[in-house]
């Protein structure tokens, strides 16, 4: 399988602040990325150095295959649509629209348009009416006009009511189908990500603790819902706890398997929201004892 | 989980079912969409013959990942009720082999009576019952989705 993105030993320095920590993680062609952290863990980073705004301070990026970020071939084929809307200096909707045409080779006008009207947003409004949805919609709408290879969304969702996110992520998973497009998308709302999401890289305090396909690291992770030893599980090779409950609480204690065990009743399936969770609020991957 | 008959098909070639997901069931999305089909072949809505839904309609619909519709559409080709024809589409090949209502009554009693009485005598609730049913057909090599026996054709 090809990758979309290869990210290698990059870690990204602000001058004494360390946003990312030698992370590593390889993006396929053709899946759909959610990218999870807490705020200010690194996530808009990495989108802007897989994109080419910024330069990793150590470690390197390429895209498809062999392309720098930010390249004239990658440019091409990449469309970013970060947070606050980059559009915001045009005067209307439909001046965004021809200058974007104006600025890219492969522009599907009459789609953008289509699109517009369809969402009622008016061309002729000015961009600096739009509300924060309408604004996140032309953003969008633009960079899928461009028919992107690699379509980048830095929290997508965050300014849209819940029909719009349904209908965004309905739409965006028809353009997968269509074209195989990738798509990067960082997000808070996990329980959202489940159904459209194949990949998941998540990083906490500026490393990227998880990353890979979905469907194999749930298969590696259970919750532990008796004792370890009621279990009849051991300290050595049976995996690590992620996520060890605090002695007053019910939280799940999430353990990671080298091998996916089987038959264990005392070993519950975990949902994405419970191994977000898990590796978001405890321990650092690989370490932690087994409850007892 | 509710089946739709398609009720606007002036287009011949649109599929009769529309696929619903409930996300609260805890079951995994393409094995929703496995046992929607069965269930639909079961009650006639869908007949040999039929076409499923494009994998583009079912994920702009549902807001889901084309993979899982794949891997569902796989399943059901590999339990031989569908087949594609590349560039066409998935086509319902055969049906599962329907229960009659008798005999399904009969195991229903028979579970309720013999195994689900001994569980609730040895003081096993709700949660423990369905770990346990879950676990076991998970060690005995069974997926989660509902398997039917063999398929006639």
């Amino acid at each position: 399988m090809t990758s979309a993105v290869q990210i290698e030993e990059v870690s990204r320095r602000f001058r004494r602040f360390t946003a990312l920590r030698s992370v590593t993680a390889t993006i396929p062609s053709g899946s759909v990325t959610a990218l999870v952290g807490s705020n200010g863990a690194g996530k808009t980073t990495l989108l802007n150095l897989v994109t080419g705004l910024l330069t990793p301070s150590t470690g390197a990026i390429s895209l498809f295959e062999n392309l720098a970020p930010g390249s004239l071939e990658a440019l091409g084929r990449v469309a970013y649509v970060a947070q606050d809307g980059p559009v915001s200096t045009s005067r209307t909707v439909g001046d965004a629209v021809h200058i974007a045409r104006s600025f890219n080779t492969l522009f599907d006008f009459d789609a953008a348009v289509v699109r517009l009207q369809r969402l009622d947003i008016d061309l002729k409004q000015r961009v600096s009416k739009l509300s924060g949805g309408q604004r996140a919609q032309l953003a969008i709408t633009l960079a899928l006009a461009r028919a992107p290879e690699l379509l980048v969304l830095d929290e997508p969702l965050s300014s849209l009511d819940p029909i719009a996110r349904r209908d965004l992520l309905g739409e965006l998973m028809g353009h997968c189908a269509d074209s195989g497009m990738t798509i990067i998308f960082s997000s808070h709302v996990i329980a959202e990500l489940e159904r459209i999401a194949s990949h998941l890289v998540l990083i906490k305090d500026g490393e990227a603790v998880v990353a890979g396909e979905i469907d194999v690291l749930l298969e590696h992770h259970r919750i532990l819902t008796g004792t370890a030893t009621e279990a009849g599980l051991v300290h050595d090779g049976h995996g690590s706890v992620i996520s060890q409950a605090h002695p007053l609480t019910l939280a799940p204690r999430v353990i990671r398997f080298e091998i996916p065990p089987h038959g264990n009743a005392l070993l519950a399936p975990v949902t994405l929201e419970d191994l977000a969770y898990a590796y978001l609020e405890h321990a650092p991957p690989g370490s932690g004892e087994l409850p007892k | 989980m509710k089946l739709d008959k398609e009720v606007n098909s002036a287009h011949g070639d649109q599929s009769p079912i529309r696929f619903r997901l409930n996300a609260s069931s805890g079951v995994p999305t393409y094995v929703q969409l496995v046992i929607q089909v069965e269930q639909a072949l079961r009650i006639g809505y869908l007949n040999v013959g039929d076409r499923l839904p494009r994998i583009k309609e079912v994920v702009e619909s549902l807001a889901i990942n084309p993979n899982t519709v794949l891997k569902a559409y796989r399943d059901l080709e590999t339990k031989g009720i569908a087949a594609g024809r590349p560039g066409v589409g998935t086509f319902i090949v055969a049906s599962p082999p329907t229960l009659s209502a008798e005999a399904f009554e009969k195991l229903r009693q028979e579970f309720i009576d013999g195994w689900l009485e001994s569980a609730t005598t040895a003081g096993l609730n709700h949660v423990d019952i369905m770990t346990l049913i879950q676990s076991t057909l998970e060690s005995l090599g069974h997926s989660s989705s509902i398997r039917i026996g063999g398929v006639s054709q």
